[in-house]
């Protein structure tokens, strides 16, 4: 339980470094470095995630409520999504990205 | 034909009563009951299939009169309830499904036909039955539904915006009498009404555009010879059917587009009219809604005011300037309020020299008196008076738009002109210019201009000729495109756009209202709280509100709660 709450700290804390001066949001380049560096083989789902975001979300920043909230996603939702509630308190991006998910799963 | 002794059967009736209540029910009322029972489902089958089902109904109500009639006359007066409920059991409850879709003659037949006797017969029968007054409101509501989805999906019958409304003002004067005559002014059943009505009117997104451009049309033109109370009843009408909307917001967009333009005609105003439907939208939406609308009113006649102010300084101070002397140039100035008049995106051309010294007078004038204001033409949306001498001896007045008035000044100095020297001469916008010369050029009946080629577009390649043989049977000739239009579809993303924007401040402003108030809110509830809140005005979607909840967010007006991540909490 210990090391959990480690992680969620430096992960949430890695947010935080790697704003660049004076931003409130990290850049979508820099968001995409940090997660391949933190969530490399503890989430089967990261290349669909950067896929996702390159394909939609590129050049825009990253807020900070999406970056604390996916950890949050990735511990409790599902593979196959069914756990997922469109209408509860996920951030639009997440929304977005299980939309597409299940269309690529469906058409598999 | 067996004769009933209705002597003999009183005193029996009486005897066993005499005896006891409970003798009277058990030896005669119950057996009575059950082979009544038994006779009425015979009947009722046999009915079904030999009438339709106006005639059941009927046959259904004089049984129903059978009865309390025998009981007055010779059984027991507390039997009268109990049979009522045996016959309306048999004979309506256990074939109403059946009797309201009956082919040709069921419930919708009727609807369709305004059989309003039969309607009133069925009602009267059903309510006195579990769920019966429920089974003719679903129908009529499925029905109507129905009707209205074709109405407003039909692309023939939503050609015409103004022929729409009608339709639909139409269809709910029919259903509206249907409700008084024959369900006795049900009040559950006008509610089903209104619902239906809701339900389709907003399947078809322009109903807000179309009936402001019917109400646009009626107030142009349509009240000619009509006395108050019916110019009354008209709106009233359109202001119920104003309630089924529920992009309200977007309505008040284009009525206050056409309400400028009405304003800005220069056509007379039915004011009395136009003030009677201001009072009714606030009444229903409350002073935001009309506070600006209001606003362009009393712009319109400070404006009025202000240039008998003006020329009549203008006539004592006697001109000294040479031009405007000479120019004969009659001005009308309206004076707009920005915030008030819809937005227009800043539009400058360049104005033919008379008019840019009388304007520049007219400017100094309204400035000594409000000094800290600035003043900006607004090109696109003024109109413009032309004498304009023909070949012949040919005379005629020319109405045209202020665009269309810099184009055709340029005429006064040569008769050919491009369509190049025409947009460098008047910077007019290019779509602008487009539209101005297709109605100087190509209209019959208007083409005080030739173009060449004759083609129906107009391209920059295009060279503009002036028609010496033009000729009208009217002196008075309507040229500009100033009154309100059904909008193309570009203008109408374009609108539509800006409602989507702004509506994203009123959202974030319900979202921070309700969070002050609760200090701590889960996320489904701010949801239902702010489409509750809109719902006069328009009809949030939850993903807008959600993305608006996130940019709170990220601004730090809320912040999620630390340890229930579907709790949001208010930050000071």
């Amino acid at each position: 339980l210990k090391s959990e709450d480690r992680f969620r700290d430096i992960y949430n804390y890695a947010y935080l470094f790697s704003r660049e001066k004076g931003q409130k949001c990290v850049q979508f380049e820099t968001a995409i470095g940090i997660w391949r560096l933190l969530l490399e083989g503890k989430w089967p789902l990261l290349d669909d995630w950067c896929d996702f975001l390159s394909k939609h979300h590129s050049n825009r920043a990253i807020s900070r409520d999406t970056w604390q909230q996916l950890l949050d996603f990735i511990k409790s939702i599902k593979p196959d999504f069914s756990n997922f509630d469109e209408n509860a308190a996920w951030p639009y991006l997440l929304d977005e990205f299980v939309t597409e998910m299940k269309e690529k799963q469906a058409a598999a | 034909r067996e004769i009933v002794d209705r002597g003999l059967i009183r005193s029996i009736t009486q005897m066993l009563s005499d005896l006891g209540h409970a003798v009277y029910v058990e030896d005669f009322e119950a057996p009575f009951l059950a082979s009544s029972a038994e006779f009425y489902k015979k009947e009722a089958q046999e009915f079904i299939v030999s009438s339709d089902c106006s005639q059941y109904l009927v046959k259904a109500e004089r049984r129903l009169h059978e009865e309390v009639e025998r009981v007055k006359n010779y059984l027991h007066a507390t039997t009268e309830a109990k049979i009522t409920r045996v016959v309306e059991t048999e004979l309506v409850l256990n074939q109403m499904k059946a009797l309201a879709e009956m082919e040709n003659s069921g419930l919708v037949s009727m609807l369709m036909h305004d059989k309003y006797d039969d309607l009133q017969r069925m009602y009267q029968l059903f309510r006195h039955v579990d769920g019966g007054s429920q089974l003719i409101r679903t129908y009529m509501a499925d029905h109507v539904k129905d009707i209205g989805k074709q109405l407003v999906t039909d692309p023939e019958k939503t050609k015409d915006p103004v022929e729409f409304v009608q339709k639909l003002l139409d269809e709910r004067d029919k259903y509206d009498r249907v409700v008084t005559q024959s369900f006795a002014d049900d009040k559950t059943f006008r509610n089903t009404l209104n619902q239906s009505f809701e339900f389709f009117i907003n399947l078809n997104q322009r109903s807000p555009e179309y009936i402001s451009l019917f109400i646009d049309d009626r107030l142009r033109k349509g009240l000619k010879g009509m006395t108050d109370t019916d110019i009354d009843l008209v709106l009233d009408k359109v202001m119920s059917l104003f309630r089924y909307l529920q992009e309200k917001d977007l309505f008040e967009k284009y009525y206050k587009q056409h309400l400028a333009k009405r304003l800005l005609s220069g056509r007379p105003v039915s004011d009395d009219a136009e003030r009677s439907l201001l009072i009714k939208l606030k009444t229903e939406c409350g002073y935001q809604f009309t506070s600006k609308l209001e606003s362009m009113f009393t712009d319109i006649k400070t404006s009025r005011d202000m240039m008998q102010e003006y020329t009549s300084k203008a006539g004592e101070a006697g001109c000294s300037d040479a031009a405007a002397a000479t120019s004969g140039i009659d001005l009308q100035v309206q004076v707009l309020t920005t915030g008030s008049w819809p937005t227009q995106s800043a539009c400058k051309c360049n104005l033919p020299r008379e008019l840019e010294i009388c304007c520049e007078r007219f400017r100094t004038f309204y400035l000594e008196t409000h000094s800290g204001r600035r003043l900006t033409w607004q090109t696109n949306m003024g109109t413009a008076d032309l004498r304009a001498d023909f070949g012949g001896g040919n005379r005629h007045e020319l109405n045209v738009s202020t665009y269309q008035m810099c184009i055709l000044l340029l005429f006064n100095d040569t008769d050919r002109l491009t369509y190049q020297e025409i947009s460098e001469a008047t910077e007019i916008p290019a779509a602008d210019l487009k539209r101005s010369l297709q109605s100087l050029a190509l209209m019959k009946g208007k083409n005080v201009l030739r173009k060449e080629p004759l083609s129906k577009e107009i391209l920059d390649s295009d060279v503009f000729i002036f028609n010496d043989k033009f000729q009208s049977k009217l002196y008075k000739v309507k040229v500009g495109t100033v009154s309100a239009q059904k909008e193309g579809e570009t203008e109408k993303q374009e609108t539509r756009h800006k409602v989507e924007e702004d509506r994203k401040p009123q959202i974030e402003a319900a979202i921070v209202r309700i969070m002050k108030s609760r200090k701590m809110l889960d996320h489904n509830s701010i949801i239902t709280e702010v489409m509750r809140q809109l719902a006069p005005r328009f009809l949030p979607n939850p993903a807008v509100i959600k993305k608006r909840i996130e940019s709170l967010i990220e601004r730090e007006f809320i912040e999620r709660d630390a340890d229930d991540r579907k709790m949001y909490r208010y930050l000071a």
